[in-house]
């Protein structure tokens, strides 16, 4: 992810004025920073760990989910319910995980992929230009209640 | 941020895509409801897909418009993402009683993805990734918010 110039700061509420938690400071980071951050990923040599079976959910359609309440500010704009892949500092792989759902009143599997490659347009064609490209793609799936205030089971992802 | 954008080379000025989903009136951050059957998860097994096909998806070009809501032009994209198990994965844990939301988790698991991208005149295909570039993160775990938190 690009995101170099531009300055965020991040609140545990989007909309409320910060609050000073331990998961989210006073500051504001440029966007690049925020990419640091996103780099922030431990990989220390524990031993495999599996997670325990998530329950089975049967699928139904249902209302639509809300949105978590907090999020990122992008300074001199609105807020974004979304927080940024990994932990809460940038530098502590053993600092607080963000947030990695996009919506409340959940529970359920979340899968997040930030994967940063190379490709191309034209592909098989001689010459063709090389990109790079990220993509942040993260799976939702369980149970929430919707905005009508019943429970319902669901997939949902970002793109 | 969810987007799957594409960039220029490195010290080229000009990302040329930023592929998302707008959104929602609501507030919901580019997120789409999706068919149960393009998802499946083992958690137990650390592994996890997602595979869409021909997904009509507004290409913002960059993410300013994507976060401002526009200008759009139309796209379509195709993706197949897949969580595997890796060497270095462990587990974390995670508790905020100020956000109300905890999860269990595996980071550093691997993944993988097959992505397309395309508008009028153009058609994007992603190569290898490069899990070794900063900002990479993966992860697999299962999270309980707002009214779930406890």
């Amino acid at each position: 992810m690009r995101l170099d110039g531009v300055p965020v700061s991040f609140s545990s509420r989007v909309g409320a004025p910060w609050a000073g938690s331990s998961h989210h400071g006073h500051r504001h980071l440029t966007r690049r920073q925020v990419l640091q951050a996103m780099g922030a990923t431990g990989a220390a040599g524990l031993a495999a760990w599996a997670l325990r079976p998530a329950v089975s959910w049967a699928a139904s359609p249902g209302a639509d989910p809300r949105p978590i309440p907090g999020g990122f500010f992008v300074a001199g704009d609105k807020g974004y319910h979304v927080y940024t892949p990994g932990h809460s500092n940038p530098l502590d792989p053993n600092s607080p995980l963000n947030e990695q759902s996009t919506i409340t009143d959940f529970d359920g599997v979340v899968g997040v992929a930030r994967l940063i490659g190379t490709g191309t347009e034209s592909p098989g064609v001689e010459g063709a230009p090389i990109y790079e490209y990220d993509v942040d793609l993260r799976i939702m799936q369980g149970r929430y209640v919707g905005m009508d205030g019943r429970e319902y089971a669901g997939s949902f992802g970002l793109i | 941020m969810g987007r799957s954008a594409l960039l220029g080379l490195p010290g080229t000025p000009g990302q040329i895509h930023d592929f998302s989903p707008l959104i929602s009136p609501s507030g919901r951050f580019w997120t789409i409801r999706a068919p149960d059957s393009t998802m499946q998860v083992d958690l137990g097994r650390v592994t996890a897909s997602w595979q869409m096909k021909d997904l009509p998806m507004p290409d913002a070009i960059n993410l300013q418009n994507s976060l401002a809501g526009g200008p759009t032009r139309p796209g379509v994209v195709s993706f197949d993402v897949r969580w595997s198990p890796g060497p270095n994965q462990r587990p974390g844990k995670t508790r905020d009683p100020q956000n109300h939301f905890a999860v269990e988790f595996v980071e550093g698991c691997e993944a993988t993805v097959s992505w397309t991208g395309r508008t009028e005149g153009t058609d994007f295909i992603s190569g290898a990734v490069d899990p070794s570039r900063p900002g990479t993160f993966v992860m697999l775990g299962r999270e309980r918010n707002g009214v779930f938190f406890s």
